[in-house]
């Protein structure tokens, strides 16, 4: 038996295996454990009760089946062909085949998220007084200016805005990406950073910086390091400033106990970069606004989680704005 | 076999080496974040003939004491002694303790453009102070580590006490 037969079986079974660890090493570590049951219970209904997501699920079920019949008829074809005419295309008609399987289904998963963004997520955004918009994001520009990495590919989408002390903020999903050839010359891209970004336009300019990043996961130069005096913190995250006295002054109990318990809760890798008059947040989520027509339990916990994660960005954001409100710069 | 002790020996050498080097490293840290604690001490001393002035019309204050602290900020300035560091909080104290029992001198002119220097002198020395503290604390868990402690034994280096500065802190509340 020809070995070429097994050749597409074998990809998709790599791209499983290659999937499973891009994700491990992308730092997304999320801890599901502290979510609330019945937050996931409140959005699984949410999720079960709108008619025209239950109507796509359906329709998804069925083109799975279709694609599969498919794909399965394109083998027959070809051990057929095979068999009584001596034509080897079996291997190319089992590639074409899996792909039909794979496309006919996502048309209704296409519509299944547009439905999934635009009335659950929209919905549940508005009653908490933020606003949402899937098809934008943040400008690549704002990102630049917070130099987290160098980038060559950059894409944003499902943007969130809302207030804290009547301070705007946005929150988006952000995707870089750098080129890198192969022994080939062939170009190809790998994820930098993939996950969820806030920035917030402070009242006060600090002329400084300060880097607040998980122990050791980045390389920054060991003289802006500080030492800072809460124990739990620094077993968990490094400091970097180019003024320890500002750092100091900024860095309040209040302010480094919400951060650890933000980290404490999600279990997700968590970096604070203020620049000047900027604050950013970077957490490391993956893409949590991809809904999963197959699994509503994983759809209603990602919608608890960024809830819990909106949440405790806005208590660090209200910390560090009190604080910048009373400091005198 | 040889080239195995070779081996392990030099890599002795670099931790010795190291280790030494970051003893250094630390214990510099810790005279940097002091005198940065002496540079945030001399702002606050430097706002002292602006506190005597806001409130010499409400309190007699004698030339021989306005001397005193005088000469007791430039034998600071010149020498950074604890002494005269000592009485110049002192006196410090004193007048701040007279902006608080006459509310009359809060809404004063003068101390309305002292108060956010004030505020922000103190907030500065608070946070210098809990530099200082890590700092220290940092050096001393490397020299009482093990296997540190054997190299801070025979180089003499020696755990440093922390500093307490619960009686000095001085709280300000202009409301």
């Amino acid at each position: 038996m020809n070995i070429a037969v097994f050749i597409p079986f074998i990809i998709v079974f790599l791209l499983i295996i290659f999937s499973i660890f891009s994700n491990s090493k992308n730092k997304i570590n999320i801890n599901y454990e502290k979510i609330n049951n019945k937050d996931i219970e409140k959005y699984k209904n949410l999720i079960l009760n709108n008619e025209l997501l239950a109507k796509y699920r359906k329709s998804y079920k069925k083109c799975q089946i279709i694609g599969g019949i498919i794909w399965i008829i394109f083998i027959l074809v070809g051990i057929i062909l095979l068999v009584t005419k001596g034509i080897f295309i079996i291997h190319v008609l089992a590639i074409l085949g899996l792909f039909v399987f794979i496309l006919i289904p996502n048309i209704a998963s296409t519509k299944y998220n547009k439905v999934y963004k635009n009335e659950i997520i929209k919905n549940l955004m508005l009653a908490n007084n933020m606003e949402y918009y899937p098809d934008q994001g943040m400008s690549i520009e704002d990102y630049r200016y917070a130099k987290f990495e160098y980038f060559d590919r950059y894409h944003s989408n499902d943007l969130i805005k809302g207030k804290v002390n009547n301070i705007d903020y946005i929150l988006a999903d952000v995707h870089t990406e750098d080129r890198y050839e192969d022994s080939d010359g062939d170009t190809h891209y790998r994820t930098i950073f993939r996950g969820s970004v806030s920035t917030l336009k402070m009242p006060k300019n600090l002329n400084s910086f300060i880097y607040i990043v998980n122990n050791k996961s980045v390389a920054f130069s060991k003289k802006y390091l500080i030492n800072i005096d809460n124990e739990e913190f620094e077993k968990i995250f490094d400091i970097y400033s180019d003024n320890d006295v500002l750092a100091m002054r900024i860095l309040t109990p209040d302010v480094t106990n919400s951060i650890l318990d933000l980290t404490n809760e999600t279990g997700i890798h968590t970096e604070i970069k203020i620049f000047n008059n900027i604050i950013y947040f970077r957490f490391y989520t993956g893409d949590l606004f991809s809904p999963s027509i197959n699994d509503i339990d994983k759809e209603a916990t990602n919608i608890a989680f960024y809830f819990k994660l909106i949440e405790g960005i806005n208590i660090i954001m209200k910390n560090i704005l009190d604080v910048i409100e009373e400091v005198e710069l | 076999m040889k080239y195995i002790v070779l081996g392990l020996l030099a890599i002795l050498l670099i931790y010795i080496i190291s280790t030494i080097n970051s003893f250094v490293y630390l214990k510099k840290r810790i005279d940097r974040s002091k005198s940065l604690i002496d540079v945030y001490l001399k702002k606050r001393f430097d706002l002292i003939p602006n506190l005597v002035e806001t409130v010499k019309g409400y309190t007699k204050y004698e030339k021989k004491t306005l001397e005193e602290i005088t000469k007791l900020r430039e034998n600071f300035n010149e020498l950074k002694d604890e002494e005269s560091g000592n009485k110049l909080n002192e006196h410090y104290k004193k007048i701040l303790a007279v902006v608080e029992a006459y509310p009359e001198i809060k809404a004063s002119e003068n101390f309305l453009n002292l108060q956010k220097n004030l505020e922000k002198v103190e907030s500065e020395i608070s946070a210098s102070r809990r530099i200082y503290i890590s700092d220290i604390t940092n050096y001393n868990t490397k020299v009482e580590t093990f296997p540190n402690n054997i190299l801070a034994s025979i180089f003499k280096h020696r755990t440093i006490e922390l500093p307490l500065y619960e009686s000095e802190e001085i709280k300000i509340n202009f409301d």
